[in-house]
């Protein structure tokens, strides 16, 4: 549509392929490196902006822009209707805390472990797909979920006690304390904590994983995914092994849900067993589906919409003049919020069912055709 | 005597999962719509009843009407307010409009009603009837089978001598068929979403008698519609009702003998067998795979 032809497979299989996907992606790098240092600085802007409570939200964005990502996999490009998403994000958690909390092994060692444990047992969920479709898979995950979810309280209560489980913060070893911006703290220990450190440590683990998925849909393994999307039996007989692409589109999801589930526990710190009812399956579906479907750009649309919206709502209820003084909504809060929430979802997916990502494509073919545009 | 309480404990709660996977099946056979506010329609029902039996003290019968009437008000409006604009959409699209009309219901609640639970609705009589060796059965839970009963069969004389039972079966067998005999499919979907809530409204005003406390936890009972419909056969009507008893009956008798937190996975646990040897459920149409 941009009037960009490729001319050999080298330009064919490039990430970036129009100048000006490169000149977005190049700016989006710049910022994502000044936006840290923009939000540490005690910048106080007018009407009281919540400017530095969008840090923990654009940090949990990126924790669930992965988990997000890898739901999309699953859901978006292979269209196995799994909702064992929470099960996994418990399984990361449990991991971590064995792992972490309990045997005191290294951060980066415990991130690793999620992986494989995730994708081990992810192979094993996926079991079921071999065998229900659809809705019947659908339910039959949710079956996987109240399992996990067993376990986990179980779990919890023998290690960790009724509250919840906790985490300390990681640290990074001494032989690294030689590497120029880390400075360790006081008691000559640098550990991952603020708001600060976690961006730097979140930011590649994200693009790095959301980066792999990407390249795993543009591969062979990707394209029998989709293969499988669009009809599994038909699938078959263009000679794709269905039940190897099956188990390992689940083991692939499942490994970055689980890491996902780690680096939420390490960021935020304690995590109980209200921390995941089965509400959170259907959140990470609003990610993806209001994101954008099948898209690896919408899921990451998708993260930041769900964390930095109720910021925002935050923000206009309290400090907007006009809004401010309605006593109804400052009594409500958290109501109104959410009430607000569930209404966005569904203007939305009713004015634009192919969700936020939808909607960027459609401003980028305005400017692409432009003065053609429609 | 364990054994036989539990079983008809299971009874009991199992018709409310009936009603309540009667209603989700018939939104889904007519609509194709996989409501996940089901159980938040319920909920509703039960803080009504809250309302018009606890604070106003109306008669049962009279509260009970007043509900259904409502929820199957807000069933119709549903459908040529919201619904409507969906059909022909990608599946989950539409499944995650219900996601969000949830936690609309949800924020409404707790600003009309507050996060405290209330206490249980005590407008039918208390007590019961002593069985054999010590078995006990409320009024309550003989009250709730037989106005589960009747709803049912209420909805099955409807579903299958009325002439918009007759649409409605035919819009589901074959939308462009019916719609060129001069059905309005959009009065069959209203119509569905109505009957559907209140089922989901009579299985409300029952289990706000029951449960010990309504808040919103009370949604569960909209998960546990899941299994049942799935395992009866998602479009299989009968399939419902024979699976949400089997739900109620087998997770009362497990829940009894191993704990309550083994609910949940007893629930999905018997689902998943069942599934495991009939992939359509019980009753539920096979899927006949063609290339």
């Amino acid at each position: 549509m941009s009037g960009k032809y490729t001319t050999d497979y080298r330009q064919d299989m490039r990430l970036l392929r129009t100048t000006s996907q490169r000149a977005i992606a190049g700016v989006l790098a710049v910022l994502a490196l000044l936006l840290p240092f923009a939000l540490e600085a005690d910048i106080s802007p007018p009407l009281d902006f919540p400017w530095a409570a969008w840090f923990a939200a654009i940090n949990l964005a990126l924790i669930a822009s992965v988990g997000a990502a890898a739901f999309n996999l699953l859901l978006g490009y292979t269209h196995q209707i799994s909702v064992a998403h929470a099960a996994f994000l418990m399984l990361g958690t449990v991991v971590g805390a064995t792992m972490g909390t309990l045997w005191g092994v290294n951060f980066i060692v415990v991130l690793l472990a999620s992986l494989v444990a995730g994708a081990l047992i992810g192979a094993i969920v996926g079991l079921p797909a071999l065998r229900f479709r659809g809705l019947y898979l659908l339910i039959a995950t949710f079956g996987v979920h109240f399992f996990f979810f067993l376990g986990y309280k179980k779990f919890q209560t023998t290690y960790f006690g009724f509250n919840a489980i906790t985490f300390d913060p990681p640290q990074l070893p001494a032989w690294l304390h030689a590497l120029p911006f880390i400075t360790p703290d006081d008691d000559g220990i640098f550990a991952i904590s603020g708001n600060f450190r976690w961006y730097w440590v979140l930011l590649p683990i994200a693009i790095l994983s959301i980066l792999f998925m990407n390249n795993v849909i543009r591969t062979r393994e990707g394209r029998s995914f989709m293969a499988i999307k669009e009809h599994d039996v038909s699938a078959s007989l263009i000679g794709i092994n269905v039940t190897r692409a099956k188990l390992l589109a689940f083991s692939l999801s499942s490994a970055f849900v689980s890491l996902t589930g780690v680096l939420g526990a390490y960021y935020i710190g304690a995590r109980g067993e209200d921390s995941f009812p089965f509400q959170v399956v259907l959140f990470y579906a609003i990610m993806i589906i209001v994101g954008g479907f099948s898209t690896m750009q919408g899921a990451v649309f998708g993260a930041f919409f769900f964390y930095m919206t109720p910021v925002f709502f935050d923000w206009v209820r309290s400090d907007v003049p006009g809004i401010s003084s309605i006593t109804l909504l400052q009594r409500y809060a958290n109501e109104t919020n959410l009430a607000i929430f569930g209404i966005l979802i569904i203007v939305v997916l009713v004015a634009r069912p192919t969700g936020l990502s939808g909607i960027w494509q459609r401003i980028r073919q305005y400017f692409a055709t432009w003065p053609y545009s429609t | 005597m364990l054994f036989t309480q539990l079983l008809l404990n299971g009874v009991a709660i199992g018709a409310v999962y009936a009603l309540t996977a009667l209603g989700f099946v018939l939104v889904f056979k007519a609509t194709s719509v996989l409501n996940f506010a089901h159980g938040a329609f319920l909920m509703v029902a039960s803080y009504l009843t809250v309302t018009f039996l606890g604070v106003y003290e109306l008669p049962f019968l009279v509260g009970l009407v007043i509900i259904v009437v409502l929820l199957a008000g807000l069933g119709v409006v549903l459908h040529y307010g919201l619904m409507r604009f969906m059909i022909g959409q990608a599946f989950f699209s539409v499944v995650l409009v219900t996601v969000g009309l949830e936690i609309l219901i949800r924020a409404v609640l707790l600003i009309f009603y507050g996060p405290l639970p209330r206490g249980r609705v005590d407008d039918l009589p208390t007590g019961g009837v002593e069985l054999f060796g010590g078995v006990n059965v409320p009024y309550v839970n003989m009250i709730m089978v037989a106005a589960a009963a009747i709803a049912v069969a209420v909805f099955l004389l409807f579903f299958k001598r009325s002439r918009v039972g007759l649409q409605m079966r035919a819009v589901a067998e074959n939308l462009e068929a019916a719609a060129a005999m001069g059905i309005d499919p959009n009065k069959v979907y209203a119509a569905a979403w109505a009957i559907g809530l209140s089922l989901a409204a009579v299985g409300g005003v029952l289990y706000a008698h029951f449960t010990p406390a309504i808040d919103l936890e009370l949604q569960v009972i909209g998960l546990r519609a899941f299994p049942a419909a799935i395992l009866g056969g998602i479009d299989s009507i009968g399939g419902a009702i024979v699976g949400g008893l089997l739900v109620g009956i087998v997770e009362s008798v497990g829940a009894g003998y191993l704990g309550a937190e083994f609910r949940d996975v007893i629930a999905f646990g018997i689902m998943f067998l069942v599934l495991l040897w009939r992939p359509s459920g019980l009753f539920g149409t096979r899927e006949l795979v063609r290339v």
